[in-house]
């Protein structure tokens, strides 16, 4: 506790320490709550989220997102700020955040706070220090924006009560996908502990949903929601694994979002993996695409993957790949089928099914309305019909919708062969050494609120 | 065939009215068109202008939104608060379909009729810039407290940023200028929020920055800076998500 009073470090130091040791964090949504202002204060929120720069590597910046302090009781091997790394330390008091946020917010850089911290002591000192500076940001200096918290594994859930009603998002981490993954790279945290303070905040939510039916205005319990992370890549888990995973968290614990956070080597380690290529970006990109076919194309992890083919695809998104092995349901009639199954066809978001569905019920549609609709048809073609006709003459075949598919996306090379024989793509799926490591394709966004329905 | 082309000025009253006088003239929908402010002259058609009228663009709005509701009403403000020459025209007809296809709050579903898609393709285009400009928008403080904004936007579309800021900071006095139309939206601590046409800004004024506004850039810059993670950098993806012609006005890239 020392530590606290003789840091005698700037501001702009300070900033720049805790944001360094911060940004391995992704989430960074300021989603889920939508909130006018009281007149009195300053801030209010969008449901959709607001996004308010995009730093180099092209993620969002939507939150200030720093450490409380980056001091640390824990030895976690993945971590930057863990014990036995010799890092710059320093702490933030409550007043320097409170300045930063409010200044920030007040020139529209950001859409509000998030918080996180390394522990000082014991989980719930740490937890009690964060509640300090969010009860000043929020009582002392008015701040109606958005801030969203890491509730720490092990803290007395008193302190997580009465945080929760303060603020609009809370998070625990999972870290890594499975126990056992924990237990060999975090020595000091267990499953158990994680999904304790994950179930309070989930009954906590479900609590102050019931109480907000009987008194319209009782104070709301984390009203935007919890969500999770866990890193990708440092353990030998599968896309499968992985998958299943986040699927039992939505539905047992009600979480808004999980986020997959692509394993960045800072440490040096024998337990952690060499990434010669650099994180594993496209497998983490493939793991967002399967997330949101779950969350809102109402695919199961099990339709996704299997135990006998535990992998994403490399070339092609699970959408696609979905599709492809599934040519039994296609063509579909556009002007027929239901909205749960025009989810289905690879070229079609959600938005524009909602618009075909609305359209249909006027007049018949054809290609050239679809593509109004926005219905990227480079890709729909394939599995589509407009009152019983294919855009053009086309082989329900796997292999030529796979060589067509890729030759629209630029991904197909001119033949492929390995090991001197010449591959078809259904083949080469089965082939591990062509998987992510050696691809580095084009990465879409990630952590944002923006841009994720296109995904067709 | 011959058309007739009613030009009305360039405002949600001019339009309006445009409508009505369109309706009024019983010259059948498809024999006219509405125009907007400037247009280029064509021969074979006649040229009405058209007076602005308070009462005419009243009745209206009135009808628009018992026909379609509130909702697809502000749809069409977004129509007409865009830089499209086409954009009366398109809300004219849009209009007509609605009416005699009795679409009521379904008006912007019916995407299989070429106005409707075009009103729809519109409303989407200014509704995103102003979905960008909410976003990407930056203040500065001047040394009398004001914050100020300056954008520089294609569509006109303070009449939809004033609302969310003058929400969002109740307590402050604000102007966002957009440059193009020489056009202000004042926000007085404590008060309703107002639009001001300009003969420009005071140079003076905006170049007056308060004493703080230097030491938050920088923090700001600091900022993004350390926030990058270097083993994932993507400009092209920044690119894609921020691009450029956003970045004159914003504080991180200054």
């Amino acid at each position: 506790m020392n530590d606290l009073k003789k840091d005698s470090l700037t501001v702009f130091d300070k900033l720049r320490i805790l944001t360094d040791a911060a940004k391995y964090d992704v989430a960074c949504t300021s989603s889920g709550v939508e909130r006018k202002g009281s007149g009195e204060g300053i801030g209010n929120t969008a449901a959709a989220g607001i996004c308010h720069s995009f730093s180099a590597d092209g993620r969002c910046i939507s939150l200030l997102k720093i450490l409380f302090t980056n001091h640390c009781i824990y030895d976690c091997k993945y971590c930057i700020n863990r014990k036995s790394n010799d890092v710059e330390r320093t702490t933030f008091t409550p007043d320097e955040i409170c300045e930063l946020t409010i200044q920030f917010y007040r020139r529209n850089y950001i859409e509000g706070l998030f918080l996180s911290s390394g522990i000082i002591d014991n989980p719930t000192y740490t937890m009690e220090l964060i509640y300090l500076a969010i009860w000043k940001l929020r009582k002392e200096y008015r701040f109606e924006g958005y801030i969203h918290v890491k509730a720490i594994p092990g803290a007395d859930p008193a302190v997580i009560q009465k945080l929760g009603m303060l603020v609009d998002r809370m998070s625990v981490n999972l870290e890594l996908p499975t126990a056992e993954g924990l237990k060999s790279l975090a020595p000091n945290k267990t499953r158990q502990t994680i999904l304790k303070p994950m179930r309070q905040i989930q009954n906590g939510i479900q609590n102050s949903k019931e109480e907000l039916v009987l008194y319209k205005h009782a104070p709301q319990f984390v009203p935007a929601g919890q969500s999770t992370q866990m890193i990708i890549g440092a353990t030998p888990e599968s896309d499968y694994q992985i998958v299943s995973v986040a699927e039992s968290l939505y539905r047992k614990f009600g979480l808004k979002r999980v986020f997959y956070s692509a394993f960045v080597a800072v440490n040096e380690d024998k337990d952690l993996p060499a990434l010669p290529g650099g994180p594993p970006l496209l497998r983490e990109h493939r793991l967002y695409q399967a997330d949101f076919l779950m969350r809102f194309y109402g695919f199961k992890a099990e339709e996704l993957l299997s135990e006998d083919r535990p992998n994403f695809n490399v070339l092609l998104d699970p959408k696609c790949d979905w599709a492809l092995r599934h040519l039994e349901y296609f063509p579909m009639e556009i002007n027929k089928v239901s909205y749960e199954m025009l989810l289905r066809i690879p070229g079609i978001g959600v938005k524009s099914a909602q618009r075909i569905v609305k359209a249909r019920r006027i007049a018949n549609l054809g290609f050239e309305d679809l593509k109004k609709i926005g219905v990227v048809l480079k890709r729909a073609l394939y599995f589509i019909c407009c009152n019983g006709r294919m855009m053009y003459h086309t082989k329900m075949e796997e292999d030529y919708i796979t060589r067509n598919l890729l030759m629209a996306d630029h991904k197909a090379p001119a033949s492929l062969v390995i090991n001197g024989q010449e591959m078809t793509y259904s083949q080469l799926s089965l082939f591990d050494d062509v998987r992510f490591q050696n691809v580095n394709a084009v990465q879409h966004g990630i952590g944002n609120d923006r841009k994720w329905i296109g995904m067709g | 065939m011959e058309k007739t082309v009613f030009i009305c000025e360039d405002t949600l009253e001019g339009i309006f009215t445009g409508i009505y006088d369109a309706y009024a003239s019983r010259i059948g929908h498809d024999k006219c068109e509405l125009a907007a402010g400037d247009v280029p002259l064509e021969m074979f058609c006649d040229y009405i202008q058209v007076l602005p009228s308070k009462e005419k663009a009243e009745k209206v709005i009135r009808t628009l939104k018992k026909q379609f509701g509130e909702e697809r009403f502000y749809d069409l403000y977004y129509v007409l608060c865009s830089n499209r020459e086409d954009k009366a025209d398109v809300v004219y007809k849009t209009v007509v379909v609605g009416l005699s296809n009795d679409l009521h709050q379904n008006l912007l579903d019916h995407l299989s009729n070429p106005y409707v898609a075009r009103a729809f393709e519109i409303r989407r285009n200014v509704a995103n810039e102003v979905m960008h400009i909410r976003e990407f928008i930056r203040f500065q403080e001047l040394e009398n407290g004001l914050l100020l904004s300056k954008i520089t936007p294609q569509n006109n579309i303070l009449p939809f940023l004033m609302p969310h800021f003058a929400d969002r900071f109740p307590l402050e006095n604000f102007m966002i200028y957009d440059e193009n139309r020489k056009l202000a939206g004042l926000h007085q601590s404590r008060h309703n929020w107002c639009l001001a046409q300009t003969e420009g800004l005071n140079p003076k004024l905006s170049s007056s920055r308060s004493e703080q506004e230097r030491f938050y850039g920088d923090l700001f810059r600091l900022f993004c800076k350390t926030i990058a993670i270097k083993p994932r950098e993507n400009l092209n993806l920044q690119r894609q998500m921020l691009p450029l012609r956003f970045r004159n006005n914003m504080t991180e890239f200054q």
